[in-house]
């Protein structure tokens, strides 16, 4: 079946129970290479498919999927939605009586420059084997290599009984890089990644594969013998790449509107200074500020219109990030962040591509003007943040800042703060602007594919350190 | 059968050698969010993995669209075709499994998706009326059914169907300006019976803790006595040494124990074992990814590296046994890792914090830990002081660091009390000479 006859049945169905349903035919092709040390260890593939209906009934969510795609299958669905939603009838205290939406029609494709499907497996698996090899050859200190490649071919039909009607294709893609340096007995990692949603030409765009070799291995190499971080509150310049992370971690997710809900410290902090007036935070679901952003959204999983959102404006909160639901209880614009990973998982408020705006100096400058302090770059491990908005994250790159000048790199470098409070703390922006977060992967009961980036910037934050 | 049309199709395509591995999961879950009912929710699917061989080239595709399986044995055929020799890939032999006893309860598949809300329900419930000041963010229960079967070209063939009920709650406590950190519980088992007094207590046990946190302030930065939750600990060191004896890792050089086998890694105290074998536990299965029997394995006896674990890949490479390690489900290949790890205890929980003249209480690691570097460092999360044995304030704007190397050699006590993690039932365990530093 193709996706028009797809459409067809989901329209033929959408209003069989009444009220309000969505319905979301998703397939999902997978391929994921990998070498480590000069061997290949894993030639992947997959297909996972099916249709996930959501039935609203007196604010209660029924959900089911099926990986039938049959107009009997698919109708068995709705009914079971429709009954479990049923089953929460009166169970809910505060009901909203509409859910808020703005449908989109229309069939919808992410631009791709060297489309994934046009390239063929041979030249794929070639630049697996590169990224792998060429780390060996830059230094002998390198005892362990891994690459990888992962691709994911999306076709999405949403109907809704609220009007939406789409076809919507997109790929995204990412390689990495990871990188074991050793020497007297001491290891040490580097990594380096990136990610799109379109093809090969957008993946590559800012980063050759030749250049992920070379940062990985330097970021490892750099570390044996790297002195560690005095432990404490510091200035710190904060590459793009780490921008990126706080605009994600430490203040995105507090102003998920879910989330918010519950409970989250920006709550009733709408047209309140948050940050340092240098601030301006964006959630964009296609920003124009740089092509092939991972979290390229042209339709979310409720079938809305995503539209850009100024979260923070010049320091001041102005919006959270909504799906139909939270939108009417604070009576706002649906923002269309409501996204879901595969056919089997409900949408639930997810970013997408979420980034500082650049200002106005140069980054060198920020550099030279700090006398004491660290360069932090790249994210090591993972970040998280919590309701209270303190945050942490690995660092994966570092150096000590002296008189204006990187005087010697450190490592294993975590760094954590409110994320209010550091943001209130930035006193100088950079004019530079980057999306470094594209191979990565949110978690939130389910991933979600964003992106993330921003400029340069300076602020304060605890470092954890040795005593 | 799935599983007869993939063979019959191998054998057209001159296939040398294939495994198979079918899952099938049916699900009730019901879902809570900001402290209300959310979605009711049940599913079904079928998926199915096929690994296949020409000659020492492997292939791997998976698929849940049982329509489809000529393209996924066409697909999977094609990777093999066009992927590199490597003359350690192929299948165990097969062996006789013994199964591991009560794993499977048919009044958990029979339970309803009404029967599941009411028991879902408390999770919300109850911390609300322990203190109106708990705040749930979300909470899930999820009732699943789930059979999996692996065949493989050698003659194998396994199934086994287990039965879980998982939950978990996830909240903070909301004290006018004060939001506290989020701290959640999770549990499960493989029966109804008995499940719902686990919830309640789970849901208590998460409320009374929360309420601890309200009002939390830095201490002064000093290097000394840390106590890890069960949570903690699985992030500081049972992940962190599970990588470390994982034998890829060793082998790839990525893992910083090669060649310590025999040696001393660990204080005395710890004895770390795997036990994927223990009856009516929702973390044991009786055979591996790839069909080769689980086993009762010692890790860490007494500190002293006994042994890393395997796959077949692995095994074959140092020409040996697989130890039954290989983990994945059907949308992967078999990788390693440890299935149920186990810490055999020491001391009761309350005599440890007796042990403790200054020192922290950490319930929720927010950090990293490197098993390559060995470094660990990250936030505390629902932290207390402990000043003579005594909980005496909450914490935050706190963050430990140190060396798991060094650090494993410095736990002191492994407590009686275990609670159920995501990485498996896991004991606290205290830790002397970490870097705290706040303020």
């Amino acid at each position: 079946m193709n996706a028009e006859e797809i459409r067809g049945i989901l329209e033929e169905l959408v209003d069989v129970v009444g009220g309000v349903v969505q319905l979301r035919y998703h397939s999902r092709k997978t391929r994921q290479l990998s070498f480590q040390n000069g061997r290949i260890r894993n030639v992947e593939s997959g297909r996972i498919a099916g249709v996930g209906v959501r039935v609203w009934v007196n604010g209660i969510w029924g959900f089911s999927s099926t990986t039938d795609i049959s107009k009997d299958s698919i109708y068995k669905t709705i009914k079971e939605a429709f009954n479990s939603a049923k089953m929460g009838e009166g169970l809910k205290e505060k009901v909203v009586d509409r859910l808020t939406t703005r449908p989109k029609k229309g069939v919808l494709r992410v631009e791709e420059t060297r489309p994934l499907e046009e390239i063929p497996l041979d030249e794929k698996i070639e630049l697996v084997r590169k990224l792998d090899e060429n780390p060996r050859k830059l230094s002998n200190k390198v005892a362990s290599t891994l690459a990888r490649y992962t691709e994911m071919i999306d076709e999405k039909v949403i109907v809704t009984s609220y009007g939406t009607s789409v076809i919507y294709k997109d790929s995204k893609v990412d390689a990495v890089v990871y990188v074991v340096a050793s020497s007297n007995g001491e290891m040490e990692t580097g990594f380096s990644s990136v990610g799109a949603t379109g093809g090969w030409g957008e993946l590559f765009r800012r980063f050759k594969p030749e250049d992920m070799v070379e940062e990985a291995v330097k970021i490892a190499v750099n570390k044996l013998g790297a002195k560690y971080p005095e432990g404490g509150v510091h200035t710190v310049v904060l590459h793009p790449s780490l921008v990126g992370v706080l605009a994600h971690e430490a203040i995105g997710h507090t102003v998920e509107a879910d989330f918010v809900l519950s409970g989250s410290i920006v709550k009733g902090k709408i047209g309140e200074k948050v940050a340092s007036e240098l601030i301006t935070l964006v959630d964009s679901p296609n920003p124009q500020i740089e092509k092939g952003a991972s979290g390229i959204l042209l339709v979310d999983d409720e079938g809305v219109d995503p539209i850009e959102v100024k979260v923070i404006e010049n320091g001041v909160l102005k919006s959270y990030l909504h799906d139909s639901e939270s939108s009417t209880i604070f009576g706002v614009e649906n923002t269309g962040n409501a996204r879901a990973f595969l056919y089997s998982d409900e949408p639930i408020i997810r970013m997408r591509n979420t980034y500082i705006l650049p200002g106005e100096m140069d980054p060198e400058e920020i550099i030279s003007s700090t006398k004491e302090g660290y360069y932090l770059k790249g994210l090591g491990g993972g970040g998280q943040a919590d309701a209270n908005a303190e945050f942490m994250f690995g660092v994966m790159e570092a150096w000590k800042i002296e008189n204006g000048k990187l005087a010697y790199p450190v490592k294993e470098v975590t760094i954590s703060g409110q994320a209010f409070d550091v943001l209130s703390s930035v006193d100088m922006v950079g004019n530079d602007f980057m999306f470094t977060l594209g191979a990565g992967y949110c978690g939130k009961h389910q991933p979600a594919k964003v992106d993330a980036g921003g400029p340069h910037l300076r602020c304060k934050v605890k470092i954890g350190g040795r005593k | 059968m799935v599983e007869d049309r993939i063979m019959k199709l191998l054998k057209e395509k001159n296939v040398d050698e294939a495994e198979i591995f079918i899952e099938k999961e049916r699900k009730k879950r019901v879902f809570f969010e900001k402290n209300e009912l959310k979605t009711l929710n049940q599913d079904e699917y079928t998926g199915v993995g096929l690994r296949v061989f020409l000659g020492k080239k492997q292939g791997f595709a998976h698929t849940n669209d049982l329509s489809k399986i000529g393209e996924l044995v066409e697909e999977a055929v094609n990777l093999a075709r066009n992927s590199q020799e490597d003359p350690y890939v192929g299948l165990p032999d097969p062996e006789e499994v013994e199964m591991v006893e009560d794993l499977y309860h048919e009044d958990v598949e029979k339970t309803t998706l009404e029967d599941t809300l009411r028991l879902g329900k408390h999770l919300v419930e109850i911390p609300r009326k322990v203190d109106s000041r708990i705040s749930i963010d979300s909470a899930e229960i999820v009732v699943s059914s789930r059979e999996k079967r692996i065949l493989n070209t050698k003659g194998l063939s396994l199934a086994e169907k287990k039965s879980t009920v998982r939950y978990f709650v996830m909240g903070m406590a909301v004290e006018g300006e004060k939001v506290s950190s989020f701290d959640y519980r999770v549990g499960g088992d493989v029966k109804i019976e008995g499940i719902e007094d686990k919830i309640k207590e789970s849901a208590e046990s998460f409320a009374k803790d929360i309420l601890k946190t309200l009002g939390a302030k830095t201490c002064e930065s000093f290097k000394g006595s840390v106590l890890l939750s069960p949570d903690a600990f699985s992030m500081i060191f049972a992940m962190p040494i599970s990588s470390l004896v994982n034998a890829e890792s060793v082998q790839e050089r990525r893992s910083p124990w090669v060649g310590k086998l025999g040696e001393k890694v660990a204080s005395d105290v710890l004895t770390f074992i795997d036990e994927p074998r223990k009856p009516s536990s929702i973390f044991s299965t009786s055979f591996d990814r790839e069909g080769v029997p689980t086993r009762r394995t010692v890790i860490i006896e007494n500190g002293v590296l006994k042994t890393y674990i395997y796959n077949t890949y692995t095994a074959r490479k140092e020409n040996r046994k697989s130890t039954g390690h290989a983990s994945g489900w059907y949308r992967t290949m078999p990788s390693i890792s440890v299935i149920s790890p186990s810490f055999v205890s020491t001391l009761p929980l309350k005599k440890i914090f007796e042990k403790i003249d200054k020192g922290i209480y950490v319930r929720r690691f927010s950090g990293n830990a490197n098993p390559v570097s060995g470094v660990f460092s990250g936030t505390v999360k629902g932290g207390r002081f402990i000043e003579k044995g005594e909980e005496t304030f909450p914490l935050i704007g706190t963050m430990i660091s140190g060396s798991i190397f060094e650090s494993l050699k410095k736990i002191t006590a492994v407590s009686e009390e275990k609670e159920i993690t995501s990485f498996g039932e896991l004991p606290y365990v205290l830790v002397e000479d970490v870097s705290v530093v706040s303020k």
